[in-house]
């Protein structure tokens, strides 16, 4: 349990590996990448559904560039040409998504996390 | 009219942000590495994303940006995609640095070279590589600023303020709060800085919106003048289209002060939740300023690239001729713009200090002594960035950016795939650098900036961490063991 003492420990205390290097452990925490998942604060539905939101993402992304659209006049969406409507719309799209994506990620705790537990 | 109530808000502006320096200085705990350049690792939501915000737009996102949009018409909607791809792919990186960081007490993105290579052959070359990059890429970024401090100052004050004046004017003022009051200084500044930008491009949108009779109106006006700006793009545009958001999105992610930022959060909550909000500011800003871009295709025609950077300024000059309520409204948003540009320009410099200080200098970051170093780099740097500013005035904000990007992209790798990948090597990662960095520089030296609509710095990337990738999969038998990527 070293690296939650780590992560515990007051401000001060960091700071030492540019003096005495020590072999890294990463510590990958609940992350959703094969962290301990007993000491996740998240539902345990939270993490393949943090993974199906970045898909569709990346499928959002995919369909902001107008690659599959027909060279036609564009037509008017909003006002926009029709492309520039579609992109801005899948934008939005993605900015809702990922922001849930982030409030489903698990980054561990660190010094207020520490403090709570010293208490 | 405007030229005075400009000079007054300046006025006004530049005294509060003196009193926020010295605050900032009277809440210092020690005079610690730590507490100058991460604010002791304290840094809340409101002010983590305020932060967070004010430093990823800049003035190249307030100036560069329109004047792109104005160059490059519809299509440029694309910003959009590639400052939200920044959020996106903060995922790979954030959720496992951040409790390294912490952990480890890291205040430069070279303290995670050090840990993750440490004891390896070829780590302190590939620490003082990338270090190096992160250095020149940040000292181009700073050029910038520096160049748009100086137009919005002689455009807004009517030349009252020239341009060598308002460089030197803005770049002492940086220089003073981030020095005497380090990254709480620039946190708190960047706050105000943040609100006052979300502010000004919101009333100068609506303006606009108003004056054109909306939309589809604004879209004629820009039709009548530019007929061929909705074509669709190109198939060659449509690549550029992808390769910038890849180009933006990874590089962005490897800025050194975006990567301070992650360790001086005050918990990992509070960075989830600031990158949350994050996530909607490319919708409130990069949209407003394309939208502001295009709205002066119909306004200013004839505009060279070198003068297109110029359309915010010439925009809140229209704006303010209709009245008084108009000028203070354009005072508004021409401080807003500057906010922006100064609260990247503070940022840059506090981690180019730390940067040239502790990663390349080798200056141990638990020594108050390094801080003094610190900052006295980051004056040298301000100086000599402030005169090279002054002289090179014909340059493209959007160009410098490109520039930028090319070659910080090319630390990729030894943070988004070093993080997940246990086998990855230095000596490895090292080479792989210097082909990235040597294809980057011989692009743009040979004014082959891109192949096919991809960008010469993601094809140096992509041979980059092929290398990087295959060198460590098939490294020899006596390299050292895999380092342990798992949970203690």
């Amino acid at each position: 349990m070293c690296c939650l003492e780590g992560i515990a420990g007051p401000p001060g205390c960091f700071g030492h590996m540019k003096t005495e290097p020590r072999e890294p452990t990463v510590e990958t925490g609940n992350d959703g990448r094969g962290g301990d998942s007993a000491r996740s604060e998240r539902p345990r539905w939270a993490r393949p559904l943090r993974r199906v939101l970045l898909c569709l993402i990346g499928l959002l992304y995919a369909a902001s560039i107008p690659w599959y659209r027909a060279d036609a006049p564009p037509a008017r969406i909003f006002g926009l040409p029709d492309w520039v409507a579609v992109a801005i719309l899948c934008y939005a799209a993605a900015a809702i998504l990922n922001s849930a994506a982030w409030l489903l990620t698990d980054i561990p705790e660190s010094i207020d996390d520490g403090k709570a537990r010293r208490r | 009219m405007l030229e005075s109530l400009g000079a007054a808000g300046l006025a006004a502006y530049l005294a509060l942000l003196v009193g926020i320096a010295i605050a900032a200085r009277r809440a210092r705990q020690s005079e610690s590495p730590a507490d100058h350049f991460l604010a002791a690792r304290g840094l809340g939501v409101f002010v983590l994303f305020l932060t967070l915000y004010a430093t990823a737009y800049s003035g190249n996102s307030l100036l560069g940006y329109p004047g792109q949009a104005y160059r490059q018409g519809f299509s440029w909607v694309m910003a959009t995609g590639f400052m939200l791809s920044i959020i996106v792919v903060f995922h790979v990186l954030v959720p496992r640095l951040r409790p390294i960081a912490v952990r480890e007490g890291f205040v430069t993105p070279g303290d995670w070279l050090r840990f993750r290579f440490s004891g390896e052959p070829g780590s302190r070359a590939l620490l003082l590589g990338i270090s190096m990059l992160m250095a020149v890429a940040l000292s181009n970024f700073l050029f910038a600023q520096l160049k748009a401090m100086g137009e919005l100052a002689e455009q807004f004050t009517g030349g009252v303020i020239p341009y060598e004046w308002g460089i030197a004017l803005l770049a002492g003022m940086v220089l003073f709060y981030a020095t005497l009051g380090g990254m709480r200084a620039v946190a708190w500044t960047d706050a105000l800085q943040g609100v006052l930008m979300l502010v000004g491009l919101g009333a100068l949108l609506h303006w606009l919106l108003a004056e054109a009779g909306g939309l589809g109106s604004l879209t004629s006006a820009i039709l009548e003048v530019r007929p061929g700006a909705a074509d669709l793009p190109d198939a060659r545009a449509q690549v550029n289209w992808f390769s910038t958001i890849v180009l933006m999105g990874l590089a962005s992610v490897v800025y050194p002060q975006a990567i301070q930022r992650i360790y001086a959060a005050r918990s990992g909550r509070v960075l989830r939740q600031s990158l949350a909000l994050m996530t909607f500011m490319p919708l409130a800003t990069t949209l407003v300023v394309t939208l502001i871009g295009l709205a002066a295709i119909a306004r200013f025609q004839g505009l060279g690239d070198v003068e297109a950077d110029r359309v915010m300024p010439l925009l809140l000059g229209e704006w303010a001729s209709e009245g008084l309520g108009f000028s203070i409204a354009a005072v508004v948003v021409f401080l807003g713009a500057l906010a922006a540009i100064m609260s990247t320009a503070d940022s840059v410099l506090l981690s180019l200090g730390s940067i040239v200080a502790e990663d390349l200098f080798g200056r141990s970051h638990r020594e108050a002594g390094t801080t003094r170093f610190g900052k006295r780099i980051a004056a040298a740097l301000m100086i000599g960035m402030a005169l090279l500013a002054i002289g090179a005035r014909n340059v493209t904000l959007w160009g410098v950016i490109e520039l930028k990007m090319e070659l910080l992209i090319q630390a990729v790798p030894v943070f988004l795939i070093a993080i997940h990948w246990s086998r990855f090597r230095a000596r490895p990662a090292l080479l792989g650098l210097a082909f990235g960095v040597g294809i980057a520089i011989a692009g743009i030296a040979l004014d082959s900036k891109r192949v096919f609509g991809v960008h010469i710095g993601v094809i140096g990337l992509a041979v980059n961490a092929a290398i990087a990738c295959l060198g460590s999969l098939f490294r020899s038998p006596g390299s050292p063991p895999d380092r342990a990527l798992h949970v203690q």
